[in-house]
């Protein structure tokens, strides 16, 4: 059976570097969650209302204030790399 | 003949006037230090919680509802993934099927020609003092959608060579993308359509729209197509427009290469190319295998929402007079031709000082010539807004009175109009100061006249001759006299009764 998932796309998408083996497994089980997702869609749905939340709840706004966090430092300290006040990356330049 | 049409639509972000971030409580003002504005939330830090900012969605809607869309019953969010240092979660917060407002409209007047404009076509007005007719037609953009998403960090790559630097304190700003139906046929159009929507936004005051600081940022989506054809051809997308006149440039080139390549017999592939400023042309940015692929799931951390029908009643009350109508109301309140109102309106700030000016009693027509012409150049080449300028609508109507009065002529007017700018000072206290009263005294008029004539005989023979080109010069050198200052009617009147 020809397999649903490109596993290479799926990894390349999420960042994973994938051994041949833990290929075969991982598109086996995503096939599996595939396929239950399947049968979910089976069942008759056309009187539930569609949900994107599980609480029963809407409209959970704040005020537009400003409240200074004050985190800068400790988050920089925790960053992999930092340079003064930047986070510092691997050069990256989209497009050139 | 070039049997080719371009298709073009525009994707306009703009960021939101609020204080604080779309999701957390972070400061987003302008030129703090670096990542000054950040949180656990903007971070995208376990545990963190996004909640959205109220205001944030009424001004969104207040947008929807001046654009003629739908304010959707039920808006969600959603979150956009994909991996890029700028985006601290590895996702951002948008909305994909279920944004805050879609299907409106916007028409625009535009100077571009187009092949099949609306039916009605109005007659432009005249440009005073430039002799220019131009004809202004109708033309209506559709707007497929406006929906909420949150900004991303800022790469910088200048003055450090082994990396990049983050700073995150635009991640999570306020951002509403508007996006156009690919109803635009030109550069020009493309150009009058973001002024349009500039000013929109400006009149609601939702947005600074200062391309500069990145509060406005645009993208066009580019095709050609054969004239009379259906379908679309494919498209490419062109980003790092830095101003409208670069997205008017940027469409122009694209779509000469464009129609070139169809030519040619070559296929357009659909990629996003990139506008070099400096080289004046759009480059191809090496595309990204599943680049488009962002896997949109609704977003678990933010609940989703409906907006009463009373309150957005209560939004659509606060729409102040916008740019469309205003402008109607300058040509039937003022007189003004439609290209001077169209003018006037633009700019919101303009149009205030406008009618702030009418408010004392002055001709609409003059003040809208001085306003257009000369006060635009100063202030241009001093580069300060009127808002900030050291003339006020009081003093300028002031100085237009004394024209009105024939205090002053317009010659004069012209030198005192920069030194109210420059100083402050009233126009009345000026013209005093300086002795530049007009000169309507028929004795003082007579006694200039009657020295013209006698160092002129031969033109002013011509003129007893019945030749009346040398009135002219003789009504000049009389001006030149009296340095500008004679009455140029009385003068003219007084000469011609002389040499009868
Ligand atoms: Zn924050």
């Amino acid at each position: 059976m020809e397999s649903k998932i490109n596993i290479d796309q799926v990894a390349k998408l999420a960042r994973l570097s994938l051994k041949p083996e833990e290929k075969g497994k991982l598109s086996k089980d995503l096939e599996n969650i595939l396929a239950y997702v399947d049968l979910l869609q089976e069942l008759d749905t056309s009187k539930v209302e569609p949900t994107s939340h599980v609480l029963p709840i809407e409209n959970v706004f704040r005020k537009d204030k400003v409240i200074e966090s004050g985190v800068r430092n400790f988050v920089l300290d925790h960053a992999p790399k930092r340079d003064g006040k930047f986070f510092k990356v691997p050069k990256v330049i989209e497009g050139l | 003949m070039n049997q080719y049409e371009p298709v073009i639509g525009l994707e306009v972000h703009v960021q939101l006037k609020t204080e604080s971030k779309i999701f957390c409580a972070c400061r987003t003002a302008f030129g703090a230090e670096p990542n000054q504005n950040t949180c656990p939330v903007c971070f995208g830090l376990p545990g963190s919680l996004p909640v959205l900012n109220e205001r944030v969605l009424e001004l969104a809607i207040k947008v929807g509802l001046a654009l003629d869309c739908e304010i959707s019953p039920k808006i969600k969010f959603d979150r956009k993934n994909y991996f890029y240092p700028d985006l601290p979660k590895a996702y951002q917060i948008s909305q994909y099927d279920m944004p805050v407002s879609k299907s409106g409209y916007l028409i625009i007047r535009t100077t571009a020609p187009h092949p099949n404009p609306l039916p009605r076509q109005i007659e432009g007005g005249q440009a005073q003092g430039e002799g220019r007719v131009r004809v202004l037609q109708e033309r209506k953009i559709g707007i497929t959608r406006a929906h909420l998403e949150e900004d991303a960090g800022k790469l910088l790559h200048e003055g450090i060579t082994d990396g990049s630097w983050v700073d995150y304190n635009r991640a999570g700003v306020p951002l509403l993308e508007i996006v156009s139906e690919p109803d635009i046929r030109s550069p020009d159009e493309a150009y009058d359509y973001l002024m349009a929507l500039k000013s929109i936004l400006q009149y609601l005051d939702v947005s600074d729209c200062n391309m500069e600081e990145g509060s406005l940022r645009c993208d066009a989506n580019i095709s050609v197509r054969k004239k009379r054809d259906e379908k679309l051809g494919t498209k490419v997308e062109i980003k790092n427009l830095n101003s409208f006149r670069a997205v008017q440039k940027a469409i122009a080139f694209e779509i000469e290469r464009q129609t070139g390549a169809v030519e040619g017999g070559e296929t357009i592939r659909q990629e996003t190319r990139l506008w070099n400023e400096g080289k004046q042309e759009t480059i191809s940015m090496r595309s990204k295998e599943f680049a488009h692929d962002y896997r949109y799931f609704p977003e678990p951390d933010l609940v989703p929402f409906s907006v009463p029908a009373t309150k957005i009643e209560d939004i659509r009350k606060s729409i102040p007079e916008l740019p469309f109508s205003r402008m109607g109301r300058f040509q039937s309140e003022y007189g003004l031709s439609e290209y001077d109102a169209k003018v006037l309106i633009a700019d919101k700030k303009w149009a205030d000082f406008f009618e702030e000016c009418i408010k004392e009693k002055v001709n609409p027509k003059l003040v809208s010539n001085w306003l257009q012409t000369d006060t635009a150049g100063l202030l241009n080449e001093r580069k300060i807004e009127i808002s900030a300028a050291k003339i006020t609508a009081k003093t300028f109507a002031g100085l237009i009175k004394l024209i009105e009065k024939g205090t002053i002529s317009g010659k004069i007017a012209k030198e005192v109009l920069p030194m109210m700018l420059d100083t402050g000072n009233t126009a009345e206290a000026i013209v005093k100061e300086k002795g530049m009263e007009q000169v309507t005294d028929v004795g003082a008029l007579e006694q200039a006249i009657d020295r013209v004539i006698q160092e002129n005989p031969g033109p002013a023979g011509q003129v007893r001759e019945g030749k009346k080109q040398a009135m002219g010069f003789l009504v000049g050198k009389v001006m030149q006299l009296t340095g500008g200052k004679a009455n140029p009617k009385m003068v003219n009147e007084l000469l011609a009764k002389k040499l009868s």
